[in-house]
């Protein structure tokens, strides 16, 4: 608790100190190549000060909350040391404006997710960790790639350098990273990591680390922003609709950071970096959260994910849905939560056309539905058959540091906002438009129980959207069947065809043959001779 | 032995101190780095040594024998003495497979490997003998020859190619790893793939206006064609073998891109992939002695029974895909930057492959360490030893990143620009 009370004042501290204007380079030096020194540089401005403020908080939530999670596993040692290194990694992906210096923990993140997703050994989660590494590691490829374009300029470091090659490696190592449109296949599989991990890996460490990314890089990027618009939007409508139709309690989770994440980086797109900032560290806070309490739920009904599972006790776990009530809430951005800062500013920066306007309002609209279809399965509809064991003893210890981390989500809005935004700030929409939010999201409470939105649920339920629009297919099964086809093909034809039959094997097979061709014209001499005298006898 | 490598380091300063140009023995950063290794490595097999307790003076001779033979072939400066130290480490490793190894298989592996390694040294002694009145035989002079360049020099590249195994000439190098004994494995992974390397370092330096382009494509698609056929090996020996080779793969291109920062990432690889697949041939064998089998999809559920000693796999296979605090990543970093000053088109091939290479490094790991648990055969061996031998592995791992600057210190780049590179970058 002590740590949990430092980082919080440490968060408030800086920023509250720390101005926007300002930024310190540290640099450490590393080698010297044909004259060129190649240092390792820390960046501290108030991006990385605050994003790493808000990574150590929530992660010192879930360190404690994986105190009781993990509770009894006879691995929780080796659980912790990869959870601390995967929260290194990620403060190393923030501080560095390098690009091999990013490598060090964009790579980190790669690995250390993958040992974390497989952290129960089944077969199933080791299908899942092989293919979030595999996404991963596309990313770390283009990385590699664009470290090789920026040699040219004998320099690292990207502010200074830009052309279209490089840019266009960085957006793609960013999207395998967030898991945009078309590498997304892997978010939902990285799952079945516990659920201490998965609610790092959603709200503040690895999806959007590639967030980060672009932030970080958002001068160079400025020239295809209408590409990363365009992969946020669809991010955004795809998740949403994924959603709607999922019945895994962390999935839908997944799907929300999802389409979450699309409505960022389409805020992005539009140029609105600071506000789209602002929103990350919101989602982020109560997206940790909302991981975490589910995880209580989870745990709770004999590790069963599934909503129609879940054994609400109301009485034992009265805290728990409190709390994931808040999150939802704020994750749909009811007004004056704090997801609703944020959300509104998008919506309102949105307007400047109506075409993206009706996106958001579509993406949104999702979101709200979404978000109902879980409380009411979960709480409204839920089991009421008892487990034979009721609710663990210690829930409000645990629920404490959560409870922590949702009322800054609940409150902190404001002061945020303040500190974002104290220097310019104006609205594009009528309060009339605005008042549009509010029906919105009641019609969407009044409407969601009512047979109509059912039928098109039901309508729209086909295999086409329950595959994530095939791109599960495409980028697991299908991908990996082909290459191991493919791979067996050519050691069949090159490895043990070609090169055995022209090499050693054809050798030897020669020289057999022409011995045992040495060896009959050995022993029928006598005879060829004969006939050779009878054929030239017979010329006589 | 860790003084006895002291002294001979504090020899080699002496001489080239005092001698630098006539001397028999032979100073820069390669050799001395290629000699610390075998070394090294030597002390690693005196530890292994406790493994073969019923012919431990017969496997000690042999070990001496070999990494003495490996010794003298870095250390002469002379290409007669190179040539003969280069032939002479043959007839031990072959002993070692022959004695040692424990399938009737060895008898073919040993053959592909005698054999293959003759075809490539024969017409080698040919070509001295040709040249003899022409070429002085001293490395430092030789570089100033012309001979080397055109097609001479490619043929020096086909015949080195056969002992660093280049993709199409490769296949004796499987199945002597395959067939050989946990140290034949270790000696040929570390250090004799690495005598090809450094062949053609010594005669062909930088190889000027060679036809570059048929053998930047034999190693560029052979590189991809065997991360494709590492992905489907169903023996974990050979898996390993492949992925050893494939990495290997990478040096040969760093020399044929023939600029400054290749040179200084093939070096980096060699020294990185020396301590990483000789580590990733130990920890088969640690598993093979326990399950007495190598089939991948036998071997299964390793984290369950050896939770510790599949982290050190799994750290030991992330070398192999280079992850940020490996040496090797900087090799990596060094080759890509020199790959995209060749041509835009050879780095994506190259990215494709690296893709692979995580691929299968990660499909072997899952495999082994997830899954159903096999039955242990084999009790009784000692754990101490492996730690050790792992700990000399570990060891540079974790540390040589922070040696790095090294390259700044030894001052490197005056030695490449007398070996002759372009200084392009």
């Amino acid at each position: 608790m002590g740590a949990l009370a430092f980082t919080l004042i440490f968060l408030f501290l800086i920023v509250s100190f720390m101005k926007p204007q300002t930024s310190y380079v540290i640099e450490f030096f590393l080698l010297r190549l044909r004259g060129k020194d190649i240092y390792y540089v820390a960046f501290w401005d108030f991006f990385s000060w605050l994003f790493i403020s808000l990574v150590i908080c929530i992660s010192v939530v879930v360190f404690f909350y994986s105190l009781y999670y993990i509770d009894g596993d006879h691995r929780r040692l080796g659980f912790r040391f990869l959870l601390i290194s995967f929260v290194v990694a990620i403060i190393f992906l923030v501080i560095s404006p390098n690009l091999v210096s990013l490598l060090l923990g964009w790579d980190g993140l790669g690995v250390t997710s993958y040992l974390l997703v497989i952290y129960y050994a089944r077969s199933s989660r080791s299908l899942a960790g092989i293919l979030t590494f595999l996404t991963n590691r596309l990313g770390d490829v283009f990385f590699l790639f664009s470290i090789g374009l920026i040699s040219f300029f004998w320099d690292w470091e990207v502010a200074f350098t830009s052309f279209f090659w490089l840019r266009l490696f960085i957006l793609l190592a960013a999207v395998t990273k967030r898991a945009q449109v078309p590498f997304s296949s892997w978010l939902p599989a990285a799952i079945a990591a516990p659920t201490p991990v998965s609610s790092l890996v959603h709200s503040s460490t690895l999806v959007t680390a590639g967030v980060y990314l672009i932030i970080r890089f958002h001068t160079l990027l400025r020239k295809i922003n209408f590409i990363i618009f365009l992969m946020g939007v669809f991010t955004l409508l795809v998740a949403g609709l994924m959603a709607l139709f999922e019945w895994d309690l962390k999935k839908l989770i997944a799907f929300s950071t999802l389409s979450q994440l699309g409505f960022i980086v389409a805020a992005y797109g539009l140029g609105l970096v600071w506000i789209r900032f602002f929103h990350l560290i919101n989602h982020a806070l109560f997206k940790a959260s909302l991981f975490l309490s589910a995880g209580i739920l989870i745990h709770n009904t004999d590790s069963s994910q599934e909503f129609r599972n879940i054994f609400f006790v109301p009485s034992q776990l009265f805290w728990v849905a409190r709390v994931i009530n808040i999150c939802l809430l704020c994750l749909c951005g009811v007004p004056f939560t704090r997801g609703f800062y944020s959300k509104d500013l998008i919506i309102d920066g949105g307007s400047i056309s109506l075409l993206f306007f009706v996106f958001y309002l579509t993406g949104v609209l999702f979101t709200v539905i979404y978000r109902f279809r879980f409380f009411f399965y979960s709480f409204w509809f839920s089991n009421l058959r008892r487990p034979f064991s009721l609710s663990y003893e210690k829930i409000f210890f645990i629920l404490f540091p959560v409870a922590v981390l949702v009322s800054i989500a609940l409150t902190g809005g404001w002061f945020f906002f303040d500190c974002f935004f104290s220097f310019w700030y104006f609205s594009v929409l009528s309060p009339g438009w605005k008042a549009l939010y509010f029906l919105l999201f009641f019609s969407v409470v009044f409407a969601s129980r009512k047979i109509a939105v059912k039928l098109i649920l039901r309508l729209l339920k086909i295999f086409f959207f329950s595959s994530l629009w095939y791109l599960k297919y495409f980028f697991s099964s299908k991908l990996l069947k082909n290459f191991l086809s493919s791979s067996l093909m050519s050691a069949k034809a090159v490895d043990q065809g070609m090169l055995e039959k022209v090499g050693p094997q054809g050798l030897s097979l020669l020289i057999f043959l022409s011995g045992k061709g040495g060896f009959y014209v050995q022993s029928f001499a006598v005879l060829i001779f004969l006939a050779i005298f009878l054929v030239g006898f017979l010329f006589l | 032995m860790l003084v006895g490598g002291l002294i001979l380091v504090l020899f080699f300063i002496f001489i080239r101190s005092y001698f630098s140009l006539y001397s028999i023995g032979f100073l820069d950063l390669i050799s001395l780095v290629m000699m610390l290794l075998v070394l090294y490595f030597h002390m690693v097999f005196i530890i292994l040594s406790s493994k073969y307790k019923t012919a431990i003076w017969e496997y000690q001779l042999l070990m001496f024998f070999l990494s003495r033979s490996l010794l003298f072939c870095f250390f002469f400066k002379n290409l007669w003495w190179f040539y003969i130290f280069f032939e002479v480490s043959l007839i031990p490793l072959l002993l070692v497979i022959f004695r040692f190894g424990y399938q009737v298989e060895r008898v073919q592996a040993a053959f592909y490997l005698f054999f293959y390694t003759i075809a490539g040294s024969l017409p080698l002694l040919t070509l001295f003998l040709i040249f003899s009145g022409k070429i002085m035989f001293n490395f430092q002079l030789l570089l100033f020859n012309r001979l080397r360049r055109g097609i001479v020099g490619f043929l020096f590249f086909l015949i080195f190619s056969i002992k660093l195994p280049v993709y199409l000439f490769h296949l004796w190098l499987p199945k002597a790893h395959v067939e050989a004994p946990v140290t034949g494995s270790i000696v040929l992974a570390a250090i004799l793939l690495k005598l090809g390397g450094y062949g053609l370092i010594r005669i062909i330096g930088g190889i000027y206006n060679m036809p570059l382009s048929p053998a930047v494509s034999i190693v560029l698609w052979g590189r991809a064609l065997r991360a494709l056929v590492c992905s489907i090996q169903s023996d974990l020996k050979s898996l390993v073998a492949y992925s050893s080779v494939s990495h290997i793969g990478v040096t040969v291109r760093g020399l044929l891109f023939n600029y400054y920062v290749a040179f200084k990432g093939f070096l980096v690889v060699i020294i990185g992939h020396a301590f990483c697949s000789s580590a990733l041939f130990f920890l088969v064998n640690f598993l093979y002695e326990r399950g007495l089998r190598r089939q991948i999809f036998v071997l299964r559920g390793a984290r369950r029974l050896f939770f510790f000693m599949s982290f050190i796999f799994f750290l030991f296979f992330s070398v192999n895909f280079n992850v940020p605090p490996s040496f090797n990543l900087f090799g990596e970093i060094f080759l890509f930057m020199a790959r995209w000053q060749f041509h835009f088109l050879v780095p994506l091939v190259f990215g494709g492959v690296s893709f692979f290479v995580a691929l299968y490094c990660v499909y072997a790991y899952s495999n082994i360490a997830q899954g159903k648990i096999w039955k242990i055969k084999n009790y009784f061996i000692r754990l101490d030893l492996n730690f050790l031998v792992l700990t000399y592995h570990l060891i540079p791992r974790l540390c040589l990143i922070f040696f790095l600057f090294l390259f700044y210190l030894t001052s490197l780049y005056k030695k490449c620009e007398s070996v002759g590179f372009k200084k392009r970058c």
